[in-house]
């Protein structure tokens, strides 16, 4: 009896002291195609010549708020190359304390607070990626909505990007909506 | 979680992405809780953009917690597999055992028990149980399935038995096609070869709006014969076609239908010792049996909420087996409801009822083998239930479940289980199972007559047929299993599965002496099925899988397995003990993957299977080995070579017990395959 006590206690003390999987597994669909999207934009973009200092930088992906990917974005672009360039995500905790990065993913959560950021961020070389309905309208590069058929479809607006000196290719332009300014003020 | 390898088939296939070999709760834990995720990223954006978020995984489970020996085979190694039919595809799933009888019989098996008629392994296509109450066991040759349609095939080691019933005793075997979306567009594969003379298969899917999608697909084959010792041809040629469709749709999110209905029919040269009253009383017949099948099935799956989704599930089959020694005329419908709903943070219930009833007839006898009464209606009444319980999260899983089985021959049956899953870190889990499952009394055992040899007359008295005998008092099978497993897993790039069981049998089949009936002409020295037979099997089964690259990896596998068979005093049994030797002691498989070389796809598969004893006939170990090689010869057409047996140019695999039949030899063939898409 005292042995089996003495395995049980051994064995609670390993499940106590195990470290805490970092992998969450529940990474919502959503989530999973616009990680897939993202991958991509690091894929297909041109950032400005100079932007990175040498061939072996990663492009850095970061998100900006309430992060809604969770580490399976990390674990998915893990080792995966994009221009023959490494991959790495950052995280921020607010549009106050943005770091440098290539890719700038604005969470819902700071929806309220973007459009100030957005029109600051307007000449920085960077591609700004939200999904607030207006995301587009408030400065922004590319935005996520969900179509009528449950697919993940993305809006890009040429002229922001274009500003922001970032070159996209065509083989994005093609599956996306363009926005089309009704009045420009 | 054991659950979800039927769950995943039945409520959870919703979310799958079809594109991708997406394995959701049960196949995610072979390629890492990203593996969907993975997929996506080498969509194209094109695809990408068409890609419904609800049929994306939504919840892919922790990769290691699952305490069950399983194994899946994805679309990848199905399309990698140089095998045309099924049974040979089995081939790749590590613990199994294949042995090719003839042209058009396979013994397929996992832990032991193999024959021509395994009884302890429980087949479904897409949920459809394709194991036959008569015979016990499966028509491989029947299971002519598209194998390109095939989304994975999910395989448990092992009692599946409180979630699936009766015969899940050593195994399951659970095909998911493809849903209609994945198979969009149209593929056409023209195939001709040394054995698979000609393979035509086409498919095509389209779309009839956003919500609902369908394929439509037929295809024939024409196998030639293989060859007895001393190169003689063993007349077990055949030919089979089949035609079918698929719909599947989605009319809200939350709902999914589908819709399945096949058409299929075959016809199969044999040879087997037939007997008769007169002289010569026994005789090698050649002749044909045909069958052919009407199967369709029906599907609703709901996602009530997050935590709450139902699966309601029909089928009915119509098969007919017609030519020596008897034939049959059976009909199945099915249905079934399940329910699973999330309690809290620690507990997944899931909860099912089913009715199934099976008319089988009796159409044509002769005198060496037939059926009665002539029809018979079996029903089978079944309800489970099973708690998945997170002791700790994601650290220690405790799953309890039971199923309840009303049989017509043998009443109730309780087969419970209980497993638990420790996975310490994100790399290890170690797991332990105990299970009571029960395969039952098949119409055969009950009803059946069977010949099996005679002793010609001797100075004017009767000539004496040996046989078999229906035993209307014969009981299930039952055994009480323990396994434990241990799994390592580093992303989707090396793995390692080690599963060892021990189980304990109890009134298995036996022969006992019936006292000799004397009739006209003929006397009859008859057995009768006992369950007089005990015994104890143990085994270790490893697998490995290490990815070299993107497309390349090695998987390997070895099987040891032994068994040890004792006889009740009161037995009479001369025979059941060989059953000891029908499976082999060790079976070595190392297969590599996606090699490309020069833009040409080189898959090989290496296996080393010992020394078995199939009805006192002694099959010596044999070393194989498999070659394919394929290539894109223009946009959307590939062409592939497929060289299997190729060190020698022909061995014995294995033979039948039930109806005996030459012992054939498998020979080293080639098949050449067009495959055109468009």
């Amino acid at each position: 009896m005292r042995y089996t006590a003495r395995i049980l206690a051994l064995v609670a003390l390993c499940i106590a002291f195990a470290p805490v999987s970092t992998a969450s597994a529940n990474t919502s669909p959503e989530y999973q195609v616009k990680t897939a999207y993202l991958y991509n934009f690091a894929k297909f973009i041109q950032w400005p010549e100079g932007t990175f200092t040498d061939t072996t930088e990663s492009i850095v992906i970061g998100i900006v708020g309430k992060d809604p990917f969770g580490p399976s974005l990390d674990e998915a672009i893990h080792q995966r190359r994009a221009q023959g360039r490494l991959l790495r995500i950052e995280r921020y905790s607010d549009l106050a304390n943005i770091g440098d990065c290539h890719l700038l993913f604005v969470s819902r959560s700071e929806a309220k607070k973007q459009s100030e950021l957005l029109t600051a961020l307007a000449d920085s070389n960077l591609v700004t990626i939200g999904e607030s309905p207006n995301f587009i309208k408030e400065g922004g590069q590319i935005r996520f909505f969900v179509s009528k058929n449950q697919t993940i479809k993305i809006e890009i607006n040429p002229d922001a990007a274009r500003q922001a000196g970032i070159f996209i290719s065509s083989r994005i332009l093609k599956i996306a909506r363009i926005y089309q300014p009704t009045n420009r003020d | 979680m054991l659950t979800s390898f039927r769950v995943s088939n039945l409520i959870h296939e919703t979310r799958r992405l079809t594109a991708l070999v997406c394995l959701f709760i049960l196949g995610s834990y072979i390629s890492g809780a990203t593996a969907d995720v993975n997929d996506l990223l080498d969509l194209s954006l094109e695809d990408l953009a068409q890609t419904p978020i609800s049929l994306v995984s939504r919840k892919a489970e922790d990769p290691l917690g699952l305490p069950a020996a399983v194994s899946v085979l994805t679309a990848k190694d199905l399309h990698h597999s140089n095998s045309p039919n099924l049974a040979d595809a089995l081939r790749l799933v590590p613990g199994f055992h294949v042995g090719r009888i003839d042209a058009n019989k396979w013994a397929v098996s996992a832990r032991g028990f193999n024959g021509r008629f395994a009884n302890k392994l429980l087949v479904l296509i897409d949920g459809r149980s394709v194991y036959t109450p008569l015979a016990s066991g499966v028509y491989w040759e029947m299971q002519d399935i598209l194998l390109a349609d095939l989304d994975r095939v999910e395989v448990i080691r092992g009692p599946g038995a409180s979630l699936w019933g009766a015969n899940a005793v050593n195994g399951v075997v659970n095909l998911v096609s493809k849903e209609a979306i994945a198979t969009q567009g149209g593929n056409l594969r023209i195939g001709t070869g040394s054995e698979e003379q000609v393979l035509l298969q086409g498919r095509y899917g389209g779309r009839i709006n956003e919500q609902a999608y369908y394929r439509a697909y037929g295809h024939f084959g024409r196998r030639d014969d293989l060859k007895t010792k001393g190169d003689i041809p063993a007349n077990d040629g055949w030919d089979s076609w089949k035609m079918g469709t698929r719909l599947d749709w989605r009319p809200a999110v939350r709902d999914h239908f589908t819709l399945i209905a096949d058409l299929q029919q075959g016809d199969m040269a044999q040879t087997a010792l037939l007997f008769s009253p007169e002289a010569p009383y026994s005789n090698f017949d050649q002749h044909h049996i045909q069958f052919s099948s009407i199967s369709t099935s029906w599907r609703w799956q709901r996602q009530v909420s997050d935590r709450s989704n139902f699966d309601l599930f029909s089928y009915y089959e119509h098969l007919e087996r017609r030519g020596p020694p008897s034939g049959e005329l059976s009909s199945i419908w099915n249905t079934e409801l399940q329910h699973r709903i999330s309690l809290g943070n620690r507990h997944e219930l899931l909860w099912g009822l089913g009715y199934r009833l099976t008319d089988i007839k009796r159409t044509s006898e002769t005198f060496t083998a037939s059926i009665s009464p002539r029809t018979r209606q079996l029903s089978l009444y079944e309800g489970f239930v099973q708690d998945d319980i997170s002791l700790v999260t994601n650290r220690l899983r405790l799953i309890l479940g039971a199923k309840l089985e009303h049989h017509e021959f043998t009443g109730w049956e309780f087969q419970p289980n209980a497993r638990l899953a420790w996975t310490p870190t994100q790399r290890h889990a170690l797991w332990a199972a105990t299970a009571r499952a029960v395969r039952s009394s098949s119409r055969g055992e009950n009803d059946v007559r069977l010949l099996s040899s005679v002793l010609p007359p001797v100075e004017g008295a009767p000539p004496i047929f040996v046989g078999l005998v229906g035993n209307r008092d014969f009981r299930t099978e039952i055994v009480h299993t323990f396994e434990v497993g241990y799994r390592y897993r580093h992303r989707d790039l090396l793995s390692l599965d080690v599963a060892t069981f021990v189980n304990n049998y109890d009134d298995l089949f036996s022969l006992e002496g019936i006292p000799p009936r004397r009739f006209d002409d003929h006397i009859l020295l008859a057995f009768t099925p006992g369950n007089l037979l005990s015994g104890r099997s143990y085994g270790v089964e490893v697998a490995g899988h290490y990815k070299l690259s993107n497309t390349w990896s090695l998987n390997t596998a070895y099987t040891f397995f032994h068994l040890n068979l004792k006889l009740s005093a009161a037995s009479s049994d001369l025979l059941s003990l060989g059953q000891e030797k029908t499976t082999p002691n060790h079976i070595f498989t190392l297969a590599l993957q996606g090699l490309n070389l020069l833009g040409t796809d080189l898959n090989t598969t290496l296996r080393r299977v010992s020394p078995v004893t199939v009805s006192a006939i002694d099959l010596p170990a044999y070393s194989e080995l498999d070659l394919r090689a394929s290539r894109l010869v223009a946009k959307q057409t590939s062409i592939a070579l497929a060289l299997q047996n190729v060190l020698h140019s022909s061995h014995t695999e294995y033979t039948s017990s039930i109806v005996t039949v030459p012992l054939t030899q498998v020979q080293r063939a080639f098949t050449l395959t067009l495959v055109r898409e468009f």
